[in-house]
């Protein structure tokens, strides 16, 4: 709660909730437009996952408490709704070690939305190129590591840079971001 | 918008994809075996990682010698008629073969093959 007490939200933790609850609704939204309009390169696994975009704006708008909770209530939703449970348990691994990630990056106050964001969009992958090879019982599925680090790369700053500007024009979030 | 930083980390994580890309390609051939076969019968399996030469002497006295150098499997003297196996290209990949036909000698590439055919979604 610390970190943005210059947020004018932060006095009324009823109103945080009620974001997050806003939030957690949106982020699902923009799992069922991945699921309707895949925006997919070419190879299988990558998308733009448009969902870490909320989930980005949440961690530096609410906290990493938050964006956790919204995080976990889209994965468990849009994976019961979606992609049934082998769905969530790849989603778990790439969102939770995509978050742990950024929630340390940001702590560190070198790198700005942009940066967190490339670092949880690799970490997003290499999370389910985990899960992967434990399914498949091969560490031969690391072959699509390179393709997979390139494109969290390349995602990664497409979201990152469209939640900096989100960042920018939401009232009460700082300037720096 | 960008920081330093966020430069470096980009930068450093796309070398870290095309180095891993580079070592993932570069073991998918030293990955292989040679399989050499004298007079239709099997006379043994070798390793790719290693440099060595292999003479394969067949029962009325011919021989082949094979050398694996870097991966590269090649007959560099042989004492058949028609030299065939002596000029054909160096092998490496898997499937690739080389065949003496006076000698009754197939050298070939065996494992490499990719072992991913579908990943999951």
């Amino acid at each position: 709660m610390t970190q943005s007490r210059d947020n004018p939200l932060s006095a009324s933790t009823t109103r945080r909730i009620a974001i997050a609850g806003l939030m957690a609704s949106l982020a699902l939204i923009f799992s069922y437009i991945e699921v309707l309009i895949p925006f997919n390169f070419g190879v299988p696994g990558i998308k733009l996952g448009i969902a870490n975009l909320v989930i980005i704006i949440a961690l530096y708008y609410l906290n990493g408490k938050y964006a956790l909770a919204i995080n976990l209530v889209r994965i468990f939703i849009a994976g019961l709704l979606f992609s049934g449970v082998f769905g969530i348990i790849y989603s778990l691994a790439g969102c939770l070690l995509s978050l742990l990630t950024m929630v340390l990056l940001k702590r560190t106050g070198v790198f700005s939305v942009t940066g967190v964001s490339i670092a949880g969009g690799v970490m997003h992958n290499l999370g389910q190129i985990l899960i992967a090879a434990v399914v498949v019982g091969t560490i031969r599925v690391f072959v699509y590591f390179p393709v997979l680090v390139i494109s969290g790369v390349i995602t990664g700053a497409i979201i990152g840079i469209i939640a900096c500007l989100i960042l920018r024009r939401l009232p009460g979030s700082r300037a720096d971001v | 918008m960008f920081k330093k930083a966020d430069i470096i980390l980009a930068v450093v994580l796309i070398v870290l994809g095309l180095a891993a890309s580079y070592l993932i390609s570069f073991g998918d051939e030293l990955g292989s075996e040679l399989k050499i076969s004298s007079q239709g019968s099997l006379f043994g399996t070798y390793s790719l990682l290693e440099d060595q030469t292999i003479k394969v002497k067949t029962d009325d006295g011919h021989f082949n010698r094979v050398q694996i150098r870097d991966g590269q499997v090649s007959v560099d003297a042989a004492d058949c008629t028609g030299q065939d196996c002596v000029h054909s290209h160096a092998i490496s990949k898997g499937g690739e073969t080389i065949v003496c036909l006076p000698n009754k000698l197939v050298l070939e590439i065996t494992g490499g093959e990719k072992a991913y055919d579908s990943v999951s979604r």
